[in-house]
């Protein structure tokens, strides 16, 4: 169709119009409502004056910093924000942070003695201020600008610059050095060195490196101490007498899962998917379980593509959500109905929806299966009930190494902690009786503890077979803890996989069977962790259908369009689970072929070769009667090549990897990707296999032009990732 | 149209030969509302579709002549292809799943075979290039104006991008220059010392930005909205009510959109004069 007539335009406008109107039609015939458009809360809670008065804020604040940022595309604006949160944590000093288009520069001569002012500047293009920082740079530069004492004169105002810029541009810099020489002719006097961050690769180490020596002089000049800042709360926590039952959230994950409204689920609001099919992939599962779980999304609006990601939101186990409660004497008041205000929204909002509960926070909203951190132990020592729990955890949060053997090592949680620390016995299940009560406000715990977040799992299906389910391959993590003289060997388990490994045997009615106790040296046998599955309100069962919540992340860990390209894919363990979506990709689409143009539809196919690796063909070869079939549909254009590690040996007794097999097919693998322009894909351990695959290629594509790896391979590695034609999904 | 040597490297000519296209779309009032984040939630969410429409007609066309010599170094669809993001943040602001928007009758008609497909260059450079510059400072501004959270970037795909030669999302200013560069060098090597091309090429980007520029003046801005907009992901009553006006003005838009595709320079200069007449026959349709 070379030519378009004004009577073509004419049909697809029609055409579209009757779509669009289809679309739309509940929409366009819906009775007109009124429309309550929610109001944005005003930002100027001090009634009081200008609006534009940034002197009058912060006495009303009492604030004592100023912080400008000039920010093109935010950066500015996180450091802006970072150093008011330093500020508030190291001194107890409140900043004001200011977008300087919002407000006025006259009376800046005004800051009073103690205050000071910072300025975090971003240079753009040829050496411009940002937008929003226009004003305030003319009204600095601008000698004929009068501060309210009349003058172009700032005697004596303390000041901080960070200066954001790239260096592959000229003007490095400019803006933030001129703010500092513009500033020191007007009699200012600037704090520390002035920061310059390059943009093009070490803006996070430079701050890190100008910060301690800033802070160090900011507390000097402001005549202010470090470790004043501890005990100023980011969040209020009060308990609700009287709360609409119905308006507690109890773990839902969005208002819309509250309320029960329509609206798109995405990682905002989360869809608690079916379970249709949960199955064990292991042929023998004495040591280990890995489960394929079929999400169900039928009516959900979700779709998703090959090579996707699926974030699945778990809980925390019923154990340790009861520990922590007891350690932090919360049992009793475990359903309470609590809220939760930022106290300045500025600089942190509240992680999760509220009104809430205390036993919902800990289940659902925060990770509290984690480590504890070292950070957080130094701030809880303060509430220990007795002396020598005290200084427990101090010593772990002074001592690093004495933290690495007793927590990390021992991967202790906070809760595990806390009782470990008041001398509790850990292994017990845990009762308000046999655990000591610390009185930890709660705000600290909100602060410290981070989010509980999603669990990402390569998506193990392609939706042009399945378009109305996720598939999930997730093997289950279950480690021994290393034993030391205060803690035993535990058995440790993942969050992710084993509310998945729940959620299987509720699915199919089975019950968690012991896990294996190894020898007597370590710790008593327990089950396998309980979670609240049923959800929220039972929001995740129906009957005996289970449901998890999920939403789909993009990836952009995708097939070629053109099926004529060659396709190598390694993926041992786990990591085949995207291939085998991969694969039912590729047949979905010979299916389709053949159908049209015949049996010979996939003659000009490139070859798709799978590198999978395993332990033992009988113990955990993941859909192994799977591909049988994938490979006969494709017509000999799939080829598997599978590394037994503890099966098959080389001659001398080693070993095989994914990584031998593949140095094996060198002369096919390299005259795939130098003549057949062939696209290669690599998922799983980013560490060791990823790392050995990648030399194992450069080695063959710099053989194969006649180079060395080093050279010619390793450039030949770096086009391919340019070209997104070598393509890594992995994980450590 | 600026004379520039042709000796020069097209990436070079196209900078400098259409410094001035570039500088009328820029200084467009339509421009100043997107950068701004002033437009009205509804015509932002038009602006998404036609552009949704446009980046489908390129890169499907791209796709198509990925073999082509002059476009194989820059072809790269995992990096660059906008296309489904756009879909994604359509809905993520709409809060309608992707399939209840998407008008599938579209699909087919858009399949048209281009005379010259090395000319395609040329709009992917006025497109991806633009949006690895300007779109990453009306990514912040749009943020924030509807509300959208940088963080999760939910609604703000479109002006994402991964790093060169990495699955790791792009964050700076170095990052997206490190993809600018290899684009340009791209081109580079794919049009090579052909002066032919490289003037037909220089024509074509002009042409590019003057259909982006018309599809800028499209836009209307609403004077009431230069105050800040109300967010869009605050929750909405449950049931959106459109105006039929609103309807209606999505399918004019979804209708140029296949002009700026069907013309978008693969027919040349025949094609504009296709163009000017489809305007006046929608503006004779609006008004």
């Amino acid at each position: 169709m070379a030519s378009t007539s004004s009577s073509d335009v004419l049909v697809l406008a029609v055409g579209v119009a009757l779509a669009a109107i289809y679309l739309f039609r509940d929409q366009l015939f819906a009775q007109a409502k009124p429309k309550s458009v929610p109001v944005p809360t005003s930002k100027a809670s001090n009634g009081s004056g200008n609006p534009r008065d940034f002197i009058a804020k912060m006495k009303e604040g009492k604030k004592r910093l100023v912080i400008f940022y000039g920010s093109q595309t935010g950066t500015a604006e996180e450091y802006a924000i970072r150093l008011a949160k330093e500020a508030k944590s190291k001194f107890g000093l409140a900043s004001l942070v200011c977008d300087p288009e919002e407000y006025d520069f006259e009376n800046l001569d005004q800051l009073p003695e103690d205050c000071a002012v910072f300025f975090v500047m971003a240079t753009y293009g040829e050496g411009e201020p940002t937008d929003n920082a226009v004003t305030l740079m003319q009204n600095l530069e601008d000698e004929s600008f009068e501060f309210s004492n009349g003058e172009h004169k700032l005697e004596g105002l303390k000041y901080v610059v960070f200066s954001l810029g790239n260096k592959t541009y000229e003007h490095y810099n400019k803006i933030g050095r001129d703010v500092d020489n513009v500033l020191t002719k007007m009699g200012a006097i600037r704090i520390g060195e002035r920061g310059e961050g390059d943009d093009d690769k070490s803006m996070e180490e430079d701050y890190l490196e100008w910060k301690d020596g800033m802070w160090d002089a900011f507390s000097a000049a402001m005549g202010v101490e470090e470790g004043q800042g501890g005990d100023t709360p980011d969040f209020a926590v009060t308990e609700l007498e009287s709360h609409p039952p119905e308006k507690v959230y109890l773990g839902e994950l969005s208002a819309r899962a509250l309320t029960k409204t329509k609206g798109i689920h995405d990682a905002k609001n989360p869809f608690p998917a079916p379970i249709s099919v949960a199955r064990e992939l292991f042929q023998s599962t004495h040591d280990r379980n890995c489960v394929h779980i079929e999400l169900n999304t039928e009516s959900s609006g979700i779709s998703y593509q090959h090579g996707d990601h699926v974030g699945v939101w778990p809980s925390n186990p019923d154990v340790e959500v009861t520990r922590l409660l007891c350690a932090l004497g919360l049992y009793e008041k475990k359903d309470n109905v609590i809220g939760i205000e930022s106290l300045d929204p500025a600089l942190a909002k509240v992680p999760f929806p509220v009104p809430t509960t205390y036993a919902t926070v800990l289940r659902h909203y925060i990770d509290i299966s984690a480590v504890a951190g070292r950070q957080i132990l130094g701030a809880l020592s303060k509430f220990a009930p007795n002396p020598e729990a005290e200084a427990f955890l101090k010593g772990l949060s002074t001592n690093k190494e004495e933290y690495h053997t007793l927590i990390a090592n021992g991967c202790l949680k906070l809760g595990e902690v806390l009782q470990l620390a008041a001398g509790n016995d850990l292994s017990a299940a845990p009762t308000p009786e046999n655990t000591t009560a610390w009185t930890i406000p709660f705000d600290i715990i909100v602060s410290s503890i981070p989010r509980l977040q999603p669990r990402y799992y390569s998506i193990s299906s392609s939706p042009k077979l399945h378009p109305n389910s996720i598939h999930v391959t997730a093997v289950v993590l279950k480690y021994e803890s290393i034993p030391n003289e205060r803690v035993n060997g535990r058995w440790i388990f993942g969050v992710g996989s084993n509310f998945l490994l729940n959620l299987k045997y509720a699915a199919n009615g089975e019950t968690a069977p012991l896990v294996a106790t190894g020898s007597e040296s370590k710790a008593a046998s327990v089950t396998i962790p309980g979670y609240a599955i049923e959800g929220p309100r039972g929001a995740y069962k129906q009957e005996t259908i289970y449901k998890a919540p999920i939403h789909v992340r993009r990836s952009t860990f995708r097939l070629p369009t053109n099926p004529k390209s060659p396709v190598i894919m390694i993926g041992p363990g786990t990591g085949v689970a995207p291939f085998r979506g991969f694969i039912q990709e590729r047949v979905a689409l010979a299916r389709r072929s053949i159908e049209k143009n015949g049996p010979d539809a996939l003659a000009d196919w490139g070859r798709i070769s799978l590198f999978y690796g395993c332990r033992k063909s009988t113990e955990d070869f993941l859909y192994k009667d799977e591909w049988p079939q994938y490979q006969e549909e494709l017509r000999g254009k799939f080829t598997m090549h599978c590394a037994f590690s503890r099966e098959v040996y080389r001659p001398d007794g080693s070993k095989i990897y994914v990584q031998d097999l593949l140095w094996d097919d060198r002369e096919q693998v390299a005259d795939a990707i130098i003549n057949g322009k062939g696209y290669i894909y690599i998922c799983g351990d980013a560490k060791s296999m990823s790392k050995a695959v990648e030399e194992t290629l450069a080695k063959i594509l710099g053989e194969a032009k006649g180079g060395s790896a080093d050279v010619e391979g390793n450039a030949e590695v770096k086009l391919l990732k340019e070209r997104s034609r070598l393509m890594l999904d992995v994980w450590s | 149209m600026a004379t520039v040597d042709l000796n020069l490297p097209i990436s070079e000519i196209l900078h400098k030969g259409t410094v001035k296209s570039h500088d009328e779309v820029a200084k467009s009032p339509g421009a100043a509302a997107l950068v701004n984040a002033a437009l009205p939630r509804e015509e932002y969410v038009r602006f998404l579709m036609i552009l949704w429409h446009i980046y489908g007609a390129i890169e499907e066309a791209l796709e198509r002549h990925a073999a082509n010599t002059v476009l194989q170094p820059t072809y790269n669809p995992i990096l660059l292809a906008r296309k489904s993001s756009l879909s994604a943040d359509i809905s993520a602001v709409l809060q309608v799943p992707e399939s209840s928007w998407q008008a599938h009758p579209i699909y087919t008609i858009t399949d048209i075979e281009s005379t010259d497909p090395s000319l395609l260059l040329a709009h992917s450079y006025a497109r991806y290039l633009g949006d690895l510059s300007g779109g990453q400072v009306i990514k912040h501004r749009t943020a924030k104006a509807y509300g959208l959270d940088e963080q999760s970037n939910i609604g703000l795909s479109f002006y994402t991008f991964r790093q060169l030669g990495s699955s790791v999302p792009a964050t700076s200013q170095g990052d997206m220059k490190k993809i600018k560069v290899w684009f340009k060098a791209g081109m580079d090597a794919g049009v090579g010392d052909d002066t032919k091309l490289k003037e037909a090429l220089l024509r074509e980007a002009n042409t590019a930005f003057e259909l982006n520029a018309g599809l800028l003046n499209d836009l209307s801005i609403d004077e009431k909205l230069q105050q800040p907009v109300v967010p869009i992901l605050q929750p909405v009553p449950a049931e959106k009510t459109y105006s039929i006006a609103t309807v209606f003005s999505v399918i004019t838009a979804i209708c140029l959109a296949h002009f700026l595709l069907v013309i978008g320079g693969f027919t040349g200069a025949k094609g504009y004069s296709k163009l000017l007449a489809a305007e006046q026959w929608v503006a004779s349709l609006l008004s």
